[in-house]
């Protein structure tokens, strides 16, 4: 079949910015880091960046081990993303530094998990640690790229990855963020419309478009089929799959 | 392979055509099964459904009706209509109403004696706030043995409640078009097997690419492949 011929093209070139390892057993979804290798083998995707479901619905402590321990078992096959809860404060920036210290390479916020607005002192303090420290802040943004845009004016040489283009309301958050150059698109999310993938590389052109998964809620095939069934270029669908995302792994 | 796609649909807005047919089969789609959207949004279902048929009847797909219980003298309607389709579709959430409804009740006693599958539509956009639970599909599937039901547009959120309720039916199937979580084709496989599941895309709403990569992707065999992809769909529509 045409789809699958066309996904081989790209086999074991493929970078995931936005993956989970572990479980959310309100769903019933199993993601440890065995199966996510086997997952990430059949579609061929190389590299996974991700941070542990504990870290978000639990304890960050618990995640940010969960993921250490999966980046020795695999060795390149998985890069770390630190997961800390602003409200512990000290220690969330403490976590922050030693993780980094041991190859992370970026941190996650989810401010909804967290509930936290991403714009309170308590998450702009890890915000200012991750542009201190030049790494790339990957931002949970289902409101229409709103609290994206307000930290990208605030910290224009912080990196930020906006995890799902802004959800429901990715009209918006891709335009919402287009005058920030230093803010990139991630394509991954339950929302699955088409034309995503093409206003994405529109409004911010394909080099400001990252392939994320997110695992272990969707399957590879969900974010695939918005590349792959995107009209857009060839060039633009290497970019997004496999070329963009170099940067961050060279943190 | 063939494939049958069962979750297409038509709106006035993005009218069906045949270069969407032509893209289909393109990337794999042999077969589809159209739906209009339009009663959603308030147009008559007669008038909805007649498009429906005329698209299908010019560019060869297979028609689906789309009903809503809520409008007058749908019973009528029903039995003027119901032997054009190959299939109901209702919309519960996006036209209000109940699985409990009386009127709905009524209208299944007609399509059960009629022996056509009713699907259940949960979502239509992801925005969408989804008020029909899995369970009330399966209590319907219940009471009425002789239909088979397809519950459409879930997604892993169901996954509980598809555990929990589905296995105890046998008239109930789940398409795939909205069904996203991680190596959730072989889930579904383990947990209700693969002659419960049938496939769809969701067309034009969502990219078609995706359903396609789920199955083909998905660590199951060949033959469970097939049933996904057309066996199921085909014997549920009677194009066998």
């Amino acid at each position: 079949m045409k789809i699958k011929l066309l996904l081989e093209e790209f086999r074991g070139r493929i970078i995931d910015v936005h993956s989970h390892i572990g479980s959310d057993q309100r769903f019933l979804l199993d993601g440890p880091e065995d199966h996510l290798i086997k997952v990430m083998d059949k579609y061929g995707i190389r590299v996974a960046f991700v941070s542990g479901t504990h870290s978000l619905l639990a304890d960050f402590r618990v995640g940010n081990e969960h993921v250490m321990r999966a980046m020795k078992k695999y060795p390149g096959r998985f890069v770390g993303l630190v997961a800390v809860n602003p409200y512990y404060e000290e220690e969330a920036l403490k976590e922050l530094r030693k993780y980094l210290r041991m190859g992370f390479k970026g941190v996650k916020m989810h401010p909804t998990y967290f509930n936290i607005p991403l714009t309170d002192e308590l998450s702009l303090r890890i915000l200012e640690e991750a542009e201190r420290l030049r790494v790339p802040a990957m931002i949970h943004s289902y409101d229409g790229g709103v609290e994206v845009a307000e930290v990208a004016d605030l910290y224009p040489d912080l990196i930020i990855v906006m995890y799902h283009m802004g959800g429901v309301k990715w009209n918006e958050g891709v335009e919402r963020v287009k005058k920030y150059d230093n803010v990139y698109a991630e394509i991954s999310s339950s929302i699955t419309d088409r034309g995503i993938v093409e206003k994405a590389v529109k409004v911010l052109g394909y080099e400001r478009v990252l392939f994320g998964v997110d695992m272990p809620y969707l399957d590879p095939a969900v974010s695939l089929g918005k590349v792959l069934g995107a009209e857009i270029s060839k060039e633009a669908k290497e970019a997004i799959l496999c070329e963009n995302a170099l940067k961050f792994l060279e943190v | 392979m063939k494939v049958l796609d069962v979750s297409v649909f038509n709106s006035s807005k993005r009218v069906f055509t045949i270069e969407d047919l032509r893209y289909l089969e393109k990337i794999g789609i042999s077969h589809v099964a159209l739906s209009s959207l339009d009663v959603i949004h308030g147009e008559p279902q007669n008038k909805a459904n007649r498009k429906v048929l005329e698209i299908a009847k010019e560019i060869g797909l297979v028609p689906i009706m789309a009903f809503n219980p809520k409008e007058r003298k749908v019973i009528d309607y029903l039995k003027s209509a119901l032997k054009d389709f190959k299939a109901i579709r209702v919309y519960p959430g996006h036209n209000k109403f109940s699985l409990t409804d009386e009127k709905l009740k009524r209208a299944l006693v007609l399509i059960e004696n009629e022996k056509v599958p009713v699907i259940i539509q949960f979502r239509v956009e992801w925005g969408d706030k989804v008020t029909t639970k899995v369970k009330e599909v399966c209590e319907l599937a219940r009471e009425f043995k002789e239909i088979s039901f397809v519950a459409s547009g879930v997604n892993y959120s169901d996954n509980p409640e598809i555990v929990r309720f589905v296995k105890k039916v046998n008239n109930l199937l789940i398409d795939i078009s909205y069904y996203q979580g991680l190596s959730g084709v072989e889930f579904l496989v383990k947990e209700v097997g693969s002659r419960r599941i049938v496939f769809g895309t969701a067309y034009p709403i969502l990219y078609p690419e995706s359903s396609l990569l789920k199955v083909l992707y998905a660590d199951i065999s060949e033959r469970e492949k097939e049933d996904i992809t057309f066996n199921n769909a085909a014997e549920l529509l009677g194009l066998t």
